[in-house]
């Protein structure tokens, strides 16, 4: 009997520090992003005024996104909740993406659900950490910065630098979209177009409401080079038409 | 002069080779039984704040590796659920460490956490409904309550010690002189 109540205690020490969490993010376009958007398209002689009107009026009228990270030990998954979406006609967006992602820790891969490539992998991000920290919440956040390199639907590539808040108290290493990888849990990531800010953050919670959809390994996983073929592809294709 | 300049070369190189050499700290981080922790993190902050901050995440057998230089840094070993550790090292040699950390006794509870600000480059957003009673009557009263921020005799604000040029409040510009 003895040897039976030391062997329940080993066993219940051995899960007790299940890392799994749900962490609910915000997006919304940035101010800046969206006048200096607004100035462009006002320039801009190819566009009618009527057109011009509709489009300034979807970006100052451009509504927060919410998305939900679900994530165990080993993989997370980040989809955007769409409930909270108020149901009349087109809205604009914070610009943060639509397209859920999938990461395993094991494999090293992070792979997008996009809606037009299916399943893309992404190529994990070269994270530079600086001295530079900040208290939010009482929570203690350091400063990583790192550069995307991102392929415009016109065919030419350009980048985008990323500068992500995170909690190294929090040993989370998934984070939203591909901005995974720190040493901590991702409070915040601000890029040109969005800032992503943790509104909710929930550890251990009931097994039961985790959410993480694997990708099938027989599923095809598109890299993210021939997205790029792809996409010039494309554009050929319409310029001849 | 050709003796000079040999040691010259070989006083520039040693110099070099001094400030730009790397050495590993690696290790293992388990628990008190042992059992190797994975996706624990660890940070080494240099003292020296204009160098840059290393880390590393363990692997599925708690391993883990760190290039430092011949500086001291502090290392930070944080993983949910533990109490985490801390350490000053400055390396002159390839190092291993095995570090072994202490389990918390409410490691199994729910944490749930509601974030009431939003940080922006030289703006800080506070959401004020999660921060204030309903017992203010003033601004300034309000303002007090906010995490970092001080209000002295003369109105003027500061967080962290910086002081506040301007205030939005509901995105509206707010003078800091009616606070008074």
């Amino acid at each position: 009997m003895k040897n039976f109540i030391v062997l329940l205690c080993i066993g219940s020490s051995l899960f007790s520090y299940a890392q799994s969490g749900i962490i609910h993010y915000k997006a919304q376009m940035n101010l800046q992003h969206q006048k200096e958007f607004i100035e462009e398209i006002k320039k801009d002689e190819t566009v009618t005024m009527s057109v011009k009107q509709q489009i300034i009026n979807l970006y100052k009228n451009a509504e927060p996104d919410y998305y939900e990270l679900h994530f165990n030990a080993n993989e997370s998954y980040y989809f955007k909740d769409e409930s909270l979406k108020k149901e009349e006609g087109y809205k604009m967006g914070s610009k943060a993406g639509q397209s859920p992602y999938y990461t395993n820790a094991n494999s090293n891969a992070i792979i997008e659900d996009n809606s037009i490539f299916n399943f893309v992998s992404q190529e994990p991000l070269d994270w530079k950490i600086t001295n530079e920290r900040i208290k939010i919440n009482g929570i203690e956040c350091y400063k990583a910065t790192s550069t995307e390199i991102l392929y415009s639907r016109q065919g030419h590539f350009y980048d985008r630098d990323v500068v992500a808040w995170f909690a190294p108290e929090y040993s989370v290493k998934f984070g939203p979209k591909m901005y995974s990888g720190l040493p901590g849990l991702v409070i915040e990531v601000e890029r040109k177009e969005f800032t992503i800010t943790a509104t909710k953050i929930n550890l251990n919670p009931d097994k039961k409401r985790l959410k993480i959809k694997p990708v099938g390994k027989d599923e095809k996983i598109t890299s993210q080079k021939e997205t790029y073929q792809k996409i010039a592809e494309m554009m050929e294709y319409r310029k001849k038409n | 002069m050709h003796r000079f300049h040999q040691t010259f070369i070989l006083f520039f190189l040693l110099f070099s080779f001094q400030s730009y050499t790397q050495q590993s700290l690696s290790g293992t981080v388990t628990d008190s039984l042992d059992k190797p922790l994975s996706s624990a993190n660890l940070l080494a902050v240099p003292k020296d704040s204009l160098q840059e901050v290393k880390f590393s995440i363990t692997d599925n057998k708690g391993r883990y590796h760190l290039n430092l230089k011949s500086i001291p840094y502090t290392v930070t070993v944080n993983y949910m659920g533990y109490t985490k550790k801390e350490f000053d090292i400055k390396l002159d040699e390839d190092q291993s460490k095995n570090i072994i950390l202490q389990e918390q006794a409410e490691s199994l509870e729910e944490v749930v956490l509601e974030m009431p600000m939003v940080v922006k480059k030289d703006t800080i957003i506070y959401n004020v409904n999660k921060l204030v009673t309903g017992e203010e009557r003033k601004l300034k009263d309000v303002l007090k309550k906010l995490p970092g921020v001080e209000v002295d005799k003369n109105g003027g604000i500061t967080v962290n010690g910086k002081k506040v040029t301007t205030m939005l409040v509901e995105n509206e510009k707010f003078l800091v002189e009616a606070l008074n």
